[in-house]
């Protein structure tokens, strides 16, 4: 079980089916809100939404290098895509999430142990 | 919408991508997708889609297609290269595998992962289809022909389809947006916007409609599909075939390495026919049982996503894609066109050599190898005072060893030889390491002498006056065993040039103290088992030549040669001919000798330039090695080598002089391909290479590249095998063991280690049948060189100060010096990843105290300069090298593979020595002065922002 940060600028963003996983899930809507979180509480890893998910990478980053996130994206843009991959995060997936297809990123995010995260590529 | 109506649609778009990624665009298909119909519907349906994701992918194609000249295909052509055969610098790398870590070594996890969801459906991967399983192609033929199944009416495989897409979605999404990045033409930024508008309406599509209301998926899928139909896609899989392949069974392979010239022992695992790990082969003489982390990261070379992957030729200044036909049919039409004799061909490395060198020799080209650009000045006197270039000590019984710039523990030809000699420190052996760094065998020594570059023969010489004086020197041995005693003797002690060779004298050139050298000296001459030795520092100065033979009289006045802690001489087997009975072996050509040294003639190719200029030289063909990167300055290589007229290379990564050529053909690594080697470590064996693994792509051998090139010239009866082995078997006969011997244990051990052989031999050469890289024409160690006296140099050693243009001076204080480190070989591992991520970048080493005086901190990017060129590098002060001196580690430099990808600019380096003066080596082998320029700093400027 994983402590997870969740952060979707959505109000109506639900994360229960991630909670039905087996992990503990906070989640905010204010990017600001999750990284003041972050800097007080142990996440072993951050569920980010969209561009604002991404700024959220460095901030995040300065805690922790070694802070792991796994983006997600509505409308995906390849620019954005291109921006994400800067910054390093386990991985890019679609929004609406398909909830075996993040169990199956979480697990080999988590199992990779706490020290690494993925290369970051400078796109 | 119905499901098999959907599958459908999946299908015709899955196809249309795995068609424009499995290869470069043929000239059919661009024509299908210039036609008006294709076109205008294009536009259409990116205007009607609801799904912006797709429509804007759908339009953008439109547009670049629209708007394409008549030139575009070709375009393309030059485009694809760049991007899916390595021969650009930031490169697609359309492989899970990368994407799994985002590091650049291919093969990994999911290729296993298809190949076995590949078996549980039925089918395989086409072999003719050189790429891994994981290839983005691959997986969307395979996403195809699960969907092609399910419109057909077989919905067993909805599950395989759903999971796979949804599983191996995420790095497909990544792989737009490296692609975006990537391409400069254009076609392939609209392909990446369409193939991630494609998996972002697929991925809609894959969930229930009220989840993605009010937008239709579904019904965008189809009209795209609608569209594609219109070009020639293939009905049936074209990248995978029907039936199962089982798993090839795990195996253990015995080898060797091949990654530096050490040769060690391997074993390597392979699963399913794929490279997993290598270690150290127990009992080899080399390695002991051990690997370096270049052997243990062999892997990562092998599996380097910047392997070149097929033959290449340059048009209107790009590369493009050949079939093999097509470029070894270009090179020998436009070889043909040129004088053999003008024609250079310059081998790297000795990789069955016996073979490609049979042909150019047979051809008449003038040769080069490796060895002048290393270590000829050692050579000039080591391989005719005595027996081998290098006769390595026997650490295990020494006492009292003195090395003079070399560094063993980083750049150990053999990793049991290593450990022997971290053995004998911690026993107790006295190790004196004399170098103006503090190399990591200084740092292991019980002793660090800081010498200034080129003055070792100085301090040789003056330890040599000390031994003679206190009559200290071995009378037995120098008596027996050796010539030009007297002359030597008068020349060190000042009777032939009235200048006594003292410590005195040699401090007041060396820096070195002159109690310190007497010490030395005495310590050296009473210890019970001794020896000395030297490499490459002492070669690539102007003062090589003597250096060499001043250090090693300190062998031959205390008759340490073949004894218990001294230099060991070689005696490995002679191969016979590859050539069996009845076969005809080619015969030499006439090649000239390009450059005439003092003391050696040959093709020095730090003469490139003046070669070239001069008409010596027209063309070059060049076989594993990177002139552009190591045969001195860097601009003055370029220019030579783009003025000649017929350039052609064959190597397994984009080196930078492969980017000058007309053709470039990709070489298989040393994994890929076998061969047989006599090889000497104290004891003498045979060590056989086995190919672990099948050429990658399609990459082939030097020894296959060989033979067809000559069928094309009408040689082929020069090269009758029928298989590489046979002429192994002919290699083999007469030895004391067979191929399946050496297969089964990869090597067989013909000849124990012993001390002083040439009591038993009659001479210090070995005798008939063994062989060693030298010759001592007495049979006896020769003070006085006999060679040198025949051509009419000084034939005793002596300290000389260099060229004066190339001394330092108020404008150009510091000397620099490259320097070779464990991590890396030459210029050939630098896209291995396993290696770069210990050491992806070379700073300059500079004193602290010089640093403090330039105001230089740790990481301040410099310039260095000479005279002849200039570098931007960052700088990294320490105390491990000495005022005065600029050290860096070499072989960086790359334009392509893992240094020039800017995915990842935290790797890459500099070539210091690129900034030397052109067309200048020391004056007796013709060996590049690597370690001997002048040059000044200057601190600049940080980035803007930084």
């Amino acid at each position: 079980m994983a402590q997870i940060m969740a952060f979707d600028p959505d109000p109506e963003m639900g994360w229960d089916e991630v909670a039905a996983l087996g992990h503990d899930v906070v989640s905010f809507n204010d990017a600001g809100e999750s990284v003041d979180y972050a800097q007080g509480h142990k996440v072993d890893i951050a569920l980010l939404v969209g561009a604002e998910g991404i700024d959220m990478i460095k901030p995040l980053r300065e805690i922790s290098p070694n802070f792991k996130v796994v983006l997600f994206c509505d409308a995906p843009e390849i620019m954005e895509i291109r921006r994400a991959l800067r910054g390093a995060p386990c991985s890019v997936l679609f929004k609406p999430i398909v909830i075996e297809e993040l169990d199956a990123c979480l697990k080999r995010a988590l199992l990779k142990g706490k020290s690494t995260i993925k290369g970051s590529l400078n796109l | 919408m119905e499901a098999k109506k959907l599958a459908a649609a999946k299908f015709v778009i899955q196809r249309f991508l795995a068609t424009v990624f499995a290869d470069e665009i043929s000239e059919d298909f661009y024509k299908a997708m210039k036609t008006d119909d294709f076109l205008r519907n294009l536009k259409e349906v990116a205007f009607s889609l609801y799904t912006k994701e797709l429509a804007r992918g759908a339009k953008v194609l439109f547009e670049f297609l629209d708007g394409a000249g008549v030139d575009t295909h070709k375009i393309l052509r030059f485009e694809y290269a760049d991007l899916f055969l390595n021969a650009g610098e930031n490169p697609v790398l359309p492989y899970e595998s990368f994407y799994l870590d985002r590091e650049p070594t291919l093969y990994g996890e999911p290729v296993f992962q298809m190949r076995e969801i590949l078996r549980k459906q039925g089918l395989h991967k086409d072999p003719a289809y050189r790429e891994p399983e994981d290839h983005i192609a691959v997986e969307f033929d395979f996403l195809a022909e699960m969907n092609r199944r399910e419109a057909a009416g077989d919905h067993s495989v909805a599950n395989v389809r759903s999971d796979f897409g949804r599983r191996h979605m995420a790095w497909r999404t990544e792989f737009c947006a490296v692609l975006h990045s990537a391409d400069k033409s254009g076609f392939y930024k609209a392909l990446a916007e369409f193939t991630l508008g494609y998996l972002f309406v697929a991925h809609l599509a894959s969930l229930p409609p009220e989840t993605v209301f009010p937008s239709d998926p579904a019904a965008d899928l189809a009209s795209m599909a609608n569209v594609l139909k219109m070009l020639p896609l293939a009905k049936e899989s074209f990248l995978l075939q029907p039936g199962t392949i089982d798993p090839a069974p795990a195996r253990a392979i015995p080898t060797h390495c091949y990654a530096c010239g050490a040769l060690c022992g391997m074993t390597a695992k392979t699963k399913d026919g794929i490279l997993m790990s290598t270690s150290g082969l127990q009992g080899d003489i080399k390695g002991g049982g051990r690997l370096c982390i270049k052997g243990g990261n062999a892997k990562n070379h092998v599996y380097s996503a910047y392997r070149l992957k097929s033959p290449l030729i340059k048009e209107d200044g790009r590369f493009r894609k050949a079939s093999w036909e097509e470029a070894l049919d270009k090179v020998v039409n436009d070889f043909k066109q040129h004088d053999p004799t003008k024609i250079g061909y310059m081998r790297g490395n000795d990789f069955a050599n016996w073979v490609h060198e049979g042909l150019f020799d047979h051809l008449g080209c003038p040769k080069t190898t490796h060895r002048p650009m290393c270590d000829n000045a050692n050579r000039m006197s080591n391989e005719h005072n005595l027996s081998d270039k290098r006769p390595w000590i026997n650490y295990q019984e020494a006492d009292y060893i003195l090395h003079f710039g070399m560094n063993e523990v980083a750049t150990s030809y053999g990793q049991r030889k290593t450990a022997q000699l971290k053995s004998a420190v911690d026993r107790g052996a006295k190790l004196v390491v004399l170098d103006p760094r503090r190399s990591e065998t200084a740092a292991l020594a019980t002793e660090w002498i800081p010498i200034k570059p080129s003055t070792d023969a100085a301090v040789a010489l003056a330890m040599c006056h000390v031994i003679i004086k206190n009559g200290l020197y071995d009378k037995e041995f120098v008596a027996n065993w050796t010539t030009g005693f007297e002359a030597f003797k008068n020349r060190v002690m000042g009777e032939d040039d009235d200048l006594p060779k003292t410590p005195r004298w040699a401090s007041s050139i060396s820096g070195v103290p002159a109690e310190t050298i007497e010490r030395i000296a005495l310590e050296f001459a009473k210890a019970r088992t001794k020896g000395a030795m030297s490499w490459t520092g002492l070669a690539q100065v102007p003062n090589g030549m003597y250096a060499t033979a001043a250090l090693q009289a300190l062998n031959g006045l205390c008759g340490t040669f073949d004894a218990p802690g001294g230099p060991s001489l070689p005696f490995k087997r002679k191969l016979k001919p590859a050539w069996g009975e009845g076969q005809e072996k080619p015969p030499k050509g006439q090649a000239p000798k390009l450059d005439k040294l003092r003391m050696w003639a040959g093709w020095a190719p730090a003469y490139l330039l003046d070669d070239v200029e001069s008409g010596k030289l027209e063309g070059m063909i060049c076989y594993f090695g990177d002139p552009v990167l190591s045969w001195g300055n860097q601009a003055a290589i370029t220019e030579a080598i783009e003025k000649m007229q017929f350039k052609v290379c064959i190597d397994a990564f984009m080196c930078n002089t492969a980017l000058l050529c007309d053709v470039v053909l990709p070489d298989s690594t040393w994994l890929e391909q076998s061969q047989i080697k006599p090889d000497w470590l104290y004891d003498a064996q045979i060590s056989y290479w086995a190919e672990v693994v099948e050429p990658l792509y399609e990459s082939r051998p030097m020894y296959w590249i060989t033979i067809e090139l000559a069928r094309r010239m009408g040689l082929e009866g020069y090269f009758p095998w029928q298989h590489i082995e046979e002429a192994f078997e002919n290699q083999l006969r007469g030895l004391p063991c067979t191929l399946d011997q050496l297969k089964e244990k990869g090597y067989v051990i013909t000849d124990k280690a012993e001390y002083y052989k040439y009591r038993k031999w009659g001479s210090l050469n070995p005798p008939e049948g063994y062989g060693s890289s030298g010759n001592t024409k007495t049979g006896k160690y020769n003070f006085l060189n006999v060679v040198a006296q025949e051509k009419g140099v000084d034939p005793l050693p002596n300290h000389h100060d260099g060229p004066p243009d190339l001394a330092t001076d108020a404008t150009y204080p510091f000397l620099f010096g490259n320097f070779r480190i464990l991590e890396h070989e030459h210029s050939s591992t630098f896209s291995d990843f396993g290696l770069m991520k210990t050491r992806g970048t070379n700073p300059l080493w500079i004193n602290k105290m010089d640093a403090h005086d330039l105001d230089i901190a740790e990481g301040d990017l410099v310039k260095l300069k000479s005279p002849w060129g200039e570098i931007a590098i960052k700088a990294h002060p320490t105390w491990d090298i000495m005022p005065g001196i600029l050290g860096s580690p070499g072989g960086y430099g790359h334009k392509r593979g893992l240094e020039g990808d800017p995915k990842f600019p935290q790797f890459g380096g500099q070539n210091p020595p690129g900034i030397q003066k052109p067309n200048i080596t020391e004056d007796m082998g013709g060996t590049p002065l690597l370690k001997y320029i002048k040059t000044r700093i200057e601190k600049m400027a940080p980035p803007s922002g930084g």
